[in-house]
């Protein structure tokens, strides 16, 4: 079955006075999926996203909704909450609140109703009639999730959604995402917490210096990262164990467990097979796990960053 | 709902159900309707029905003075010829609205000096000033006759109790005309300088709390920063007609409890001037020159508040417009935490200056400086509201329009300019606020 894409940008440029935030960007983000948005500061992540959220308009290209170019009919249909979100200090949360709903074009009726049923299921609904002023700050953040779910859009853009959080809200907050795509929402989302990422991200697209540096799924990407590489738990000498690995193998990362005891990280050089390490090794060790070890998203952004701009690095070099 | 209306309906709301507008809307109206009718109740409650005895030496002049000084407020009676004035003094003793004058007896032909007045309560200042001024009228008047053996009854009535100069024209008294123009230009200014700095504040806001981000993601910049515009445009045109109606309420009510009604006064006075031949004595209580001004000012202000009403919400609206969208401009381009002041001071400078001239128009309406300033559009909003209770209606009416029309013109650009930077401006952080950068923001956005 085709995938469908609920958002396509083709070939998006964004201009500022001196300078270009992005260059001739192109994603397709797959319906029901969590789409993870990354880069460092900067790159150009907050200009795609508003560009989406129709706040500012491209210079070039198009961005296309279920293949329609986007209108402000679709307003009502995403969801955003952005890394820097805020509230009316001096208004009351339930008013402000139904405000906010009602500005994405929930009627009256429906918009109390639903907000109702989530400040229940969030715990805050005493606190209704109080300004944002008297809540704390993790309260806040609930009400500004709310207002960003409430009218059940489509698509939910959601940057740095934990900021602010403590682990148990954290939680909390996560198991809302997940549901929400079981139900079929799609998700943006837009992080610098890489360990999130890998726990729910489908697809991520990595922006740097305004244009986009890897794209695809997040499997997929781990695999073209990962170097042929294996995690071995044992027990026995350490001496004994890099003797064996001699020139056959390469130490990646070394863990001591106790005096006797360790987690090593290695990987082949040239043909050698990872059985021949494991035949040498078991004289003097003793075995207790081996897995192979695939990369992790906080490497393969760093990893990936490094490369983009190693060439640039050069090249202003060489112009010097 | 249109998402323009529920902004305007919250910028509007949230605005109203504040404590200071409610105080605003019933203490300004209580001051207003104090300052006009405060000097009448004053003078009114101390003249209530104060009985003066009079015990005379003299013989004659007290049947004189109950006869033709007494009035609604100060009634004489002259007491029977063997009263003395210690059995009076002591039986009106504890009597506060009743005191005693004592006569001497060479009062009126040798003396000035009526005489000792007793009293218990405090009269006020108004009852001694119209006791003295009866006396002296009565010893003038014995004085006049010893010289020149007039008839002093007729001359009385050829004479009459005051005089007016009945003014030409536009119908209305300068001295009204000059407090109306010191009040409209002083409305028009309190005005746009109140929900000005209120736009200004309510864009610093939404940017410095950073809720802008998620609204704008609901409307387009331009439509939200009109919602609050017209929102609190609609706060302020509230306050003025509450402030308005209110005075106008309270004046009513007070005026029918305090019994003075300024139209059949001026009326009468209107009527006693035009007669031909031997006027007819007023009958009238005994007013100040300054209660009688009060009263004129009122009777002008009823002919003059239609026009005035028309014109002036017009002026309201185009000066509001005007000065709101170069506060939205620095108040979208201002950063939380870099002082606007210095900018802000470049948009009220042109507001005070306003003010200033609209402060010489009552000694001066037709000066160059007036004329210009009052067509001039950022300065035509005061000037021009302060010029309208001059302006001749025949002549000089297309002034009015000219200015409404170039202020209009002026409002549209400004508008314009200010959506433009808007746009751009409000999701910009840590950019200094400078005019350089605000032109940048508004090329940027073309």
């Amino acid at each position: 079955m085709a995938i469908k894409y609920i958002i396509k940008t083709h070939k998006i440029v964004k201009r500022y006075s001196n300078h270009t935030a992005l260059n001739k960007v192109s994603i397709k983000i797959p319906k029901g999926s969590i789409y993870g948005l990354l880069g460092p500061n900067g790159a150009g992540k907050t200009t795609l996203i508003r560009l989406i959220n129709q706040i500012s308009k491209p210079d070039e290209g198009e961005i296309l909704f279920y293949n329609k170019p986007l209108t402000e009919e679709h307003i009502s249909k995403i969801g955003y909450l952005p890394e820097e979100r805020g509230l009316y200090k001096k208004m009351k949360i339930g008013e402000q609140a139904m405000y906010l709903a009602q500005l994405k074009g929930m009627n009256k009726r429906d918009a109390k109703e639903k907000l109702t049923e989530w400040f229940d299921k969030f715990d805050i609904l005493d606190w209704w009639n109080n300004k944002v002023e008297d809540l704390s700050k993790g309260m806040a953040q609930k009400v500004q999730f709310i207002v960003t779910v409430v009218h059940e859009p489509e698509l939910l853009i959601l940057d740095e959604p934990f900021s602010g959080f403590d682990p148990i809200n954290t939680e909390l907050i996560k198991q809302e995402i997940l549901a929400l795509k079981k139900k079929g929402t799609t998700i943006i989302f837009s992080t610098h917490n890489m360990q999130s990422v890998e726990e729910i991200c489908d697809y991520i697209t990595l922006i740097n210096q305004s244009e986009i540096l890897i794209d695809g799924p997040v499997e997929l990407i781990k695999k073209q990262f990962s170097k042929n590489s294996f995690e071995i738990h044992f027990t026995g000498n350490m001496i004994s164990f890099t003797n064996a690995m001699w020139t056959g193998f390469e130490l990646l990362k070394k863990e001591e467990i106790s005096k006797t005891e360790f987690k090593v990280t290695v990987s082949p050089t040239g043909n050698n097979s990872i059985s021949e390490l494991l035949i040498a090794t078991l004289k003097d060790c003793k075995i207790k796990s081996v897995s192979e070890s695939s990369a992790k998203m906080h490497d393969i952004f760093i990893k990936a960053i490094a490369k983009a701009n190693e060439p640039s690095t050069t090249k202003s070099k060489e112009d010097e | 709902m249109s998402k323009l209306k529920l902004v305007v309906k919250r910028e509007f709301k949230t605005r109203v159900q504040k404590k200071s507008f409610i105080l605003l809307s019933i203490i300004t109206p209580l001051i207003i309707a104090g300052l006009v009718i405060a000097p009448i109740l004053i003078q009114q409650s101390t003249f209530k029905q104060k009985t003066i005895l009079i015990v005379d030496d003299t013989i004659t002049l007290g049947d004189i003075m109950q006869r033709d000084k007494s009035t609604k407020f100060i009634q004489y009676v002259n007491m029977p010829i063997h009263a003395t004035i210690e059995a009076v003094a002591d039986r009106y003793e504890n009597s506060t609205d009743t005191m005693v004058l004592h006569l001497n007896k060479n009062f009126g032909i040798i003396t000035n000096s009526p005489g000792q007045l007793y009293n218990n309560g405090h009269p006020g200042p108004g009852v001694i000033k119209t006791i003295k001024n009866d006396c002296f009228d009565l010893f003038r008047k014995i004085q006049i006759y010893q010289l020149t053996k007039l008839n002093l009854e007729k001359v009385d009535k050829r004479l009459g109790n005051t005089c007016e100069i009945q003014y030409e024209g536009t119908g209305i008294n300068p001295e009204v005309k000059a407090y109306l123009s010191l009040a409209s230009g002083l409305l028009m200014y309190l005005l746009v300088i109140t929900y000005g700095v209120q736009v200004l504040k309510g864009v610093q806001e939404e940017k410095s709390n950073r809720i802008i981000e998620i609204i704008l993601s609901s409307i387009k910049p331009v439509k939200l920063m009109w919602g609050k515009i017209i929102g609190i445009g609609l706060v302020g045109i509230s306050q003025f007609t509450i402030i308005i109606t209110a005075a106008i309420i309270l004046f009513s009510v007070i005026q029918s409890f305090v019994n003075i009604n300024p139209s059949e006064l001026v009326n009468d006075q209107i009527q006693m001037m035009n007669a031909d031949g031997e006027l007819i004595k007023a009958n009238l209580p005994t007013l100040s020159s300054e209660e009688l001004d009060t009263l004129y000012a009122i009777e002008s202000l009823k002919s003059f508040l239609p026009i005035f009403l028309l014109i002036l919400p017009f002026l309201f609206i185009g000066g509001f417009l005007l000065y709101a969208s170069f506060f939205a401009t620095v108040g979208s381009a201002s950063n939380p935490e870099t002082e606007a002041q210095q900018y802000i001071l470049p948009i009220t400078l042109p507001i005070l200056l306003s003010m200033v001239i609209a402060t010489t128009i009552m000694e001066n309406p037709n000066s160059d400086l007036v004329y210009w300033t009052s067509l001039f559009p950022l300065t035509s909003p005061i000037v021009m509201a302060a010029r309208l209770p001059f302006i001749n209606w025949t002549t000089e009416w297309w002034q009015v329009v000219t200015a409404i029309i170039l202020l209009y013109g002026c409002v549209y650009l400004s508008t314009k300019f200010a959506a433009k930077v808007y746009k751009t401006a409000i999701l910009m952080y840590g950019q200094k606020l400078s005019y350089r950068n605000i032109w940048k923001w508004y090329k940027q956005s073309n």
